[in-house]
């Protein structure tokens, strides 16, 4: 599974979870069993998830299969379990708020963070000027 | 200082909103904010509630039995020892053993609230359900 700063705020309270609960938002697996209706996914397939109920903090779950996205090949599952929540995320930004394109100039704070590393890439491939701001010289040493 | 009175068991009316409940003995209190909350005292801090030890004959005697747990302070959590049993084929979230987050509180003191404890499991006695309509099960891998 992925850990996420957001697992924080779930687990202090800061982001309120109806008790019990349990934590964590993204992981990858493999499906074990499907119920009725579903159709997209079946048993063996490897998946991942990264906006689903709470509870990836666990080695098997139910989880509603339309959240379920097949791993391609090439990808294991320790990268594919950490990059959901942050590459959606990312995703939403750079290609449904804005569409970032070749010669926009972007300023991204936290560039050092689990969203701020894969945009940067991301922007930088779409060919945008990405200005980063981080909060160490090891960060940025990390961001560069 | 605060002042609590209670008509009967488990209801009880504070003098005012806010204000500040302690055990001079175990450093343990309520404080009544929004919700009660169990704190421990901050290092240093000198308890100023009085506390007097009563005989037994002072005390009102009711039919009323409390519901008492076993609480231990540890540095950073108060656990609250209330193991459940877990009915086979719980489709998860069965709580278990209680655990209290600690956060940092505007008073000086560290707070436990008791609105943001986290309900556990013990994993061993869980099993997950099958699949309903449009689920899936899925169990994560361990990595090398």
């Amino acid at each position: 599974m992925g850990l996420n700063f957001v697992d924080i705020y779930n687990r202090s309270g800061i982001y309120p979870v109806q008790l019990p609960s349990g934590l964590g938002g993204e992981a990858a697996g493999v499906v074990e069993e499907v119920g009725s209706g579903v159709t997209d996914i079946k048993p063996g397939d490897r998946v991942a998830y990264g906006a689903a109920p709470i509870g990836a903090y666990a080695e098997a779950r139910l989880i509603p299969a339309d959240r379920l996205m097949k791993i391609p090949e090439g990808i294991d599952d320790k990268t594919a379990a950490a990059m959901m929540l942050k590459g959606l995320t990312t995703q939403y930004l750079i290609r449904q708020t804005y569409r970032v394109k070749s010669g926009d100039t972007i300023l991204l704070h936290a560039a050092a963070g689990g969203v701020g590393l894969i945009l940067s890439q991301w922007a930088k491939h779409l060919g945008a000027t990405v200005i980063g701001t981080v909060g160490s010289d090891e960060k940025a040493k990390l961001a560069r | 200082m605060a002042r609590l009175t209670s008509p009967e068991p488990g209801v009880y009316k504070r003098s005012r909103v806010g204000e500040l409940l302690r055990c001079a003995v175990a450093r343990l209190g309520i404080r009544h904010a929004q919700r009660p909350v169990l704190f421990r005292s901050g290092a240093g801090q000198d308890p100023f509630y009085p506390v007097a030890v009563e005989s037994g004959e002072e005390l009102q005697k009711g039919p009323y039995v409390a519901e008492t747990f076993p609480v231990h302070v540890e540095d950073s959590y108060v656990i609250i020892e209330n193991v459940r049993h877990v009915a086979p084929g719980f489709r998860l979230q069965p709580p278990s053993i209680i655990i209290s987050s600690q956060e940092p509180s505007h008073d000086a003191c560290h707070s436990l609230s008791q609105d943001r404890r986290s309900e556990v499991l013990v994993w061993e006695e869980v099993q997950v359900g099958k699949p309903g309509p449009g689920e899936a099960r899925i169990r994560i891998r361990p990595w090398a």
